[in-house]
């Protein structure tokens, strides 16, 4: 039975050789996070952070991945949309009192309007320099959250209320106060309902996790997310397979023949760009609520960079490839912010290392190493790996499958395209060696 | 052997007194064709006689003359002027163009670079693909028959499921000519469809050219003269900018100008 089993997995590694790449990764990145789950009084804590932020960057990784991936514009810039949708919509309604839905919808408003702008100069400017400009982009927007302090600050709480930098998310807060919202799912009738699952199950997994001192208002969060997160992959998919999303990727190929069948590539252009702002803003939406009070300063670049992690180690133009990254960097991200990992998972650098530790002391360099301090140059170092020798990533873009195309038409009308497309199979071999002697000969 | 537009009607895309001017160079200078409908007119000269230039002027993916000049002449095509038209919009009034060095894309297969082609799809709308599916199906049925037929009349179904890169040069070129027949042009130019083509080859393309030319009109540049002086309906003649001559085959064999300026004195 046994031999059996390894022969299978021997030839679905054959097949899918990105497997192997995949558990090389897999296999550390869940140990690791098994093992900060372990060391954790409340294990649910961590589990609520790990899947909100996989939700939350997902949602913002596949919009970045329709516009890297499928159209090919590489936009630096995204961590602006996170921005623009966290303070937009929390400033209209701790501030100025608009009601939340009103706040989110002018969010995502602004937020696609902003996108519709970084478009314009795709008209005349190349890929390399349109992802310069958008990073100037991304942080111009934190520039100005920054030191606008007349409509973009937030009147502290305290008397005599001048304006802070720091914007507290009344949103949340109130969500986390209002009952049921504040109660613990332990102290819910559903409750019962997931013991019961349990004593069928005869697995305690509920009870390991510490299930039942979640919060109503995080699972209910993280529902809400979940629903977002499918609803946005869906609609990307549908994009994607649709003619519009193959005139995308034949822009990501060669921008100059589409215009010369006679196609507007600006439009496109500025299509995805807005409603991929849209869907960006959207996630800034979700980001504030990982936080009861932010600033400027939690929008920096490296919230784009991130983003480049998850969809260049997952698989560019493809939204499966897209969550597998964001969930291994997600998980990795995680289980490395936790303290016993940093605590007891490190390094020593320093003089008293052995056989370095003599030219370590000459070289004045002291250091602990520990997953989380370490976090960017692993990821890094995976990052120039893949695009080295995998930039398909994980999971590649799939080859387009004619079979959409043929499967349209109707059996006979098939038949006589299939049987064109074998007869000359192999009838092609033979002539390419006839040619190939042909023009030998002219020579 | 000056060049008359004597009767306007039957002219499909006229070109007169087209300049351009890259800094310096005067890469057309005064440049005029008239290309007559349903026949291959052929466009010859020199290396950087401005051949494709003028392809670019015409088919508006260069505006004329530099920013300086007024006065850069004017293109007009089925009687209307195109000159201030975008590069997609000249497209799509019917006059489709392929490229001296062959573009495709590079990771659809040939199948897909076929029906990304024709213009206007309303599964290319935003809103109709979530709108409009039912249509969608119907149009991309009709679509695949028609990339079959192009595939069938250009001898290269066996490639149907390759993607572009695995492709042979030769293979796409035939491809880039299938792509403009996609779009239903009514006028198309073709810049050195034959270059680094093996004869035989070569003629196949050609003849497929001329099966064409009872709907379209086809504009041709070409540097295999066996192939310009055997098809061709009519022959201009460029060098630095300008046109020298123009004429049918025959006329233009015979002709002293073009033979200093471009076959040479031993032809
Ligand atoms: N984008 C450009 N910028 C500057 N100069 C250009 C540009 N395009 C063409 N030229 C110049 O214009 C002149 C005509 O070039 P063009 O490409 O039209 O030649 P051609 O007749 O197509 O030649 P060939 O037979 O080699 O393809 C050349 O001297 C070339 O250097
Ligand atoms: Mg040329």
């Amino acid at each position: 039975m046994k031999r059996v089993d390894v022969s299978r997995f021997s030839s679905l590694v054959r097949k899918h050789p990105e497997l192997l790449i995949g558990l090389a990764l897999a296999i550390p990145v869940v140990l690791l996070y098994l093992y900060a789950l372990t060391t954790l009084e409340v294990k649910s804590k961590l589990l609520f952070s790990t899947a909100s932020a996989l939700l939350v960057f997902f949602v913002g990784a596949i919009s970045l991945d329709l516009e890297v991936g499928s159209l090919g514009l590489p936009n630096f810039g995204k961590v602006a949309f996170f921005a623009l949708g966290a303070y937009i919509s929390a400033l209209l309604y701790s501030v100025y009192d608009v009601s939340y839905l009103v706040a989110v919808i002018t969010a995502l408003i602004i937020s696609s309007l902003f996108g519709y702008v970084l478009s314009i100069p795709t008209v005349r400017l190349r890929a390399d320099y349109f992802a310069i400009m958008t990073i100037a982009g991304g942080e111009f927007i934190r520039f100005v959250f920054q030191n606008e302090k007349r409509w973009l600050w937030a009147p502290s709480i305290l008397p005599p209320h001048t304006p802070t930098q720091i914007i507290s998310n009344r949103a949340k807060i109130e969500l986390t106060n209002i009952s049921p919202f504040n109660m613990r799912l332990g102290d819910m009738d559903i409750y019962h309902v997931l013991e019961s699952i349990e004593n069928l199950l005869r697995i305690r997994i509920f009870t390991a996790l510490d299930i039942d001192q979640l919060f109503v208002w995080e699972v209910t969060l993280l529902t809400v997310f979940f629903l977002i997160a499918l609803a946005t992959y869906w609609f990307i998919e549908r994009i994607r397979r649709s003619p519009y999303g193959r005139t995308l990727r034949a822009i990501r190929e060669d921008d100059i023949t589409v215009t010369s069948v006679g196609k507007d590539v600006f439009r496109f252009r500025w299509q995805v760009t807005t409603i991929s702002a849209f869907i960006c803003g959207l996630a800034g939406v979700m980001y504030a609520f990982s936080f009861n009070a932010f600033e400027a300063s939690d929008f920096r670049p490296e919230l784009t960079f991130v983003l480049y992690f998850y969809v260049i180690i997952g698989g560019l133009g493809n939204g499966k490839g897209v969550f597998v990254g964001t969930a291994l960097v997600t998980l990795f991200m995680q289980a490395a912010s936790v303290e016993a990992v940093q605590r007891n998972i490190y390094m020593h650098v320093g003089p008293d290392s052995p056989l370095f530790g003599s030219f370590l002391e000459i070289l004045q360099l002291d250091i602990f190493i520990n997953p989380f301090n370490m976090r960017y140059v692993v990821l890094g170092t995976i990052l120039i790996l893949f695009l080295i020798f995998k930039p398909g990533g994980l999971i590649p873009e799939p080859r387009t499958d004619n079979e959409k195309y043929l499967s349209l038409l109707t059996p006979y009308e098939r038949a006589r395209s299939d049987e064109a497309v074998s007869a000359r199979q192999s009838l092609t071999e033979k002539e390419r060696l006839f040619e190939g002697t042909e023009d030998e000969n002219d020579s | 052997m000056t060049v008359e537009p004597d009767d306007c009607d039957q002219y499909h895309l006229e070109a007169e007194d087209i300049h351009r001017h890259f800094g310096g160079v005067k890469a057309l200078d005064g440049a005029t064709v008239f290309v007559k409908k349903n026949k291959l007119i052929s466009l010859i000269g020199p290396n950087g006689s401005g051949k494709t230039t003028l392809f670019n002027v015409v088919t508006c993916w260069l505006p004329k003359t530099d920013p300086f000049d007024e006065d850069g002449g004017k293109v007009v095509f089925e009687k209307e002027r195109i000159d201030d038209l975008s590069a997609h919009e000249a497209a799509l009034t019917g006059m489709i163009r392929t490229f001296q060095t062959t573009r495709n894309w590079q990771r659809l297969t040939t199948l897909e670079n076929l029906l990304v082609a024709p213009p206007n799809q309303t599964g290319e709308s935003f809103l109709n693909i979530f709108l409009k599916r039912k249509k969608i199906r119907e149009e991309e049925r009709k679509n695949t028959l028609k990339a079959i037929e192009v595939l069938e009349f250009l001898e290269i179904m066996h490639i149907r499921d390759q993607l572009a890169e695995e492709l042979s040069g030769g293979q796409l070129k035939l491809l880039s000519l299938g792509r403009l027949l996609m779009t239903v042009p009514s006028l198309i130019l073709l810049d050195e469809p034959m270059a680094g083509i093996n004869p035989t080859l070569g003629n196949k393309i050609m003849d497929k050219i001329l099966e064409l030319k009872e709907n379209v009109t086809i504009f041709l540049i070409e540097h295999n003269m066996d192939v310009v002086f055997n098809y061709s309906d009519e022959i201009f003649v460029m060098a630095s900018g300008k046109m020298i001559a123009h004429g049918t085959p025959d006329e233009i064999e015979t002709n002293r100008d073009v033979i200093e300026a471009y076959l040479g004195e031993d032809y």
